[in-house]
């Protein structure tokens, strides 16, 4: 039912020199930058005195939309669970995203690309985090790459999962399906991450390699 | 005394009401508020909607303008849902441009619609690339108390329930419009989608 198929993932860790950590992610055909700077000096607005605030910046190649919004808060909300937030009251963690390619996967390859980031700079972490998109096209099959013809897609499922325990930390989807499509969607996405979270690993310790 | 408890250890509070599968309020667990809704409330807006689920209170309206479908889909009108988290709905709001919040929603909202097509778009459309109907439902938070996103949710939809346009003679060859304000003709929702907010207390009780 499922094509086994998963888009290529391919990572530069440190691409910007005067952010804590940077990577830049190409997930098939889509690709993000993400910058991490942080702990750092807090606005006083969003001050929070028992733990960081986390906050997030998403910049499309077009122009700005509430889209961008949308996506910022699903973000926030991920970096929030994942970092050890406690560590470093009255400061602030920015996780900056910019959109360099879109494929289809946007989402995915924009939480993808964070923890990476995340990773390079050396924030406190709880655990690392991982996205997968599945889509499933108008002839009820799923696939993780995106359909050639946009029309084509009847949902999206995107979900991200917790590498130590596997819980679902978040889920975001499109279009309209069943329960039996989206639990099926879920097991899927959930065995892609195992691969995902391998990638993470290997592109950490090449990096540390290469900086030996 | 239980309010100066409740102050004091907020955690012990709740989780004491939990442990007997009970909410402080009297409910069980898979019990929703006491939901009210009031259509047509708004006189002056082409179609309106209240809805209170228990304190939280968000109100609807939609005002129809006529304008030019977009090129890319000559046969498609616009629905446009706009969330305000004004100050007076709750103390941690600020006046000033949307939030980042309140941004969200909306996306929320206009994806929810998107998704589930419960409207229509080409129904919105009156003549091919020239004429079509823009709604715009404004939706307004009076009360910020929790399940934000049920109540604009059921808002938005009675709202749409409730909308009725005005008929339009439109003659394209002398780009005449005349709206004819006494036949008046409901939109057609064809589906009622519907959001349920649950929240995870202690990993083991859904609340």
């Amino acid at each position: 039912m499922a094509s086994s198929e998963f888009p290529q993932l391919k990572c530069e860790l440190g691409v910007l020199s005067k952010s804590d950590g940077s990577a830049a992610l190409a997930e098939g055909e889509s690709v993000m930058l993400a910058s991490v700077c942080g702990p750092i000096e807090v606005k006083l607005q969003k001050l929070l005195t028992d733990k960081t605030s986390v906050e997030c910046c998403y910049r499309s190649k077009a122009a700005e939309g509430i889209q961008d919004r949308f996506r910022e808060t699903i973000l926030k909300n991920i970096c929030e669970t994942a970092l050890m937030a406690s560590l470093h009251p009255r400061s602030s963690i920015l996780v900056n995203l910019q959109e360099m390619q879109n494929g289809g996967q946007l989402l995915s390859c924009a939480v993808n690309a964070a923890c990476l980031a995340c990773l390079n700079a050396g924030v406190d972490m709880k655990f690392t985090f991982a996205a997968v998109s599945c889509f499933l096209n108008k002839f009820e099959e799923f696939s993780f790459v995106p359909p050639i013809n946009e029309n084509e897609v009847k949902a999206l499922f995107v979900l991200v999962f917790n590498s130590t325990t596997g819980s679902i930390i978040a889920s975001h989807t499109e279009g309209s399906f069943t329960t039996e499509q989206f639990q099926h969607g879920l097991k899927l996405c959930r065995e892609q991450s195992q691969f995902v979270f391998k990638f993470f690993k290997e592109s950490v310790i090449n990096f540390d390699k290469d900086i030996e | 005394m239980a309010e100066v408890y409740k102050s004091l250890n907020p955690l012990k509070y709740y989780r004491d009401y939990y442990s007997h599968d009970i909410r402080p309020d009297g409910r069980e667990f898979s019990d929703i508020r006491p939901t009210i809704i009031n259509v047509g409330s708004i006189k002056t807006a082409d179609g309106s909607a209240i809805v209170k689920i228990g304190k939280t209170c968000v109100t609807c309206g939609v005002k129809a303008e006529l304008c030019q479908p977009k090129p890319s889909m000559p046969d498609q009108g616009f629905l446009v849902p706009n969330v305000e988290l004004p100050p007076l709905c709750y103390s941690k709001f600020k006046s000033g441009p949307p939030s980042d919040q309140a941004q969200t929603l909306t996306q929320l909202l206009a994806d929810i619609i998107e998704n589930s097509k419960c409207v229509n778009l080409e129904d919105l459309c009156i003549l091919s690339d020239k004429l079509c109907w823009c709604l715009y439902a404004d939706l307004i938070c009076i009360n910020y108390d929790g399940s934000i996103v049920d109540a604009c949710l059921i808002a938005l939809i009675a709202c749409l329930k409730s909308v009725t346009l005005p008929q339009i003679d439109y003659n394209p060859a002398l780009e005449v419009k005349q709206v004819n304000l006494q036949i008046r003709r409901p939109l057609k929702v064809n589906f009622t989608p519907v959001a349920v907010t649950f929240a995870i207390f202690d990993e083991l009780n859904i609340y």
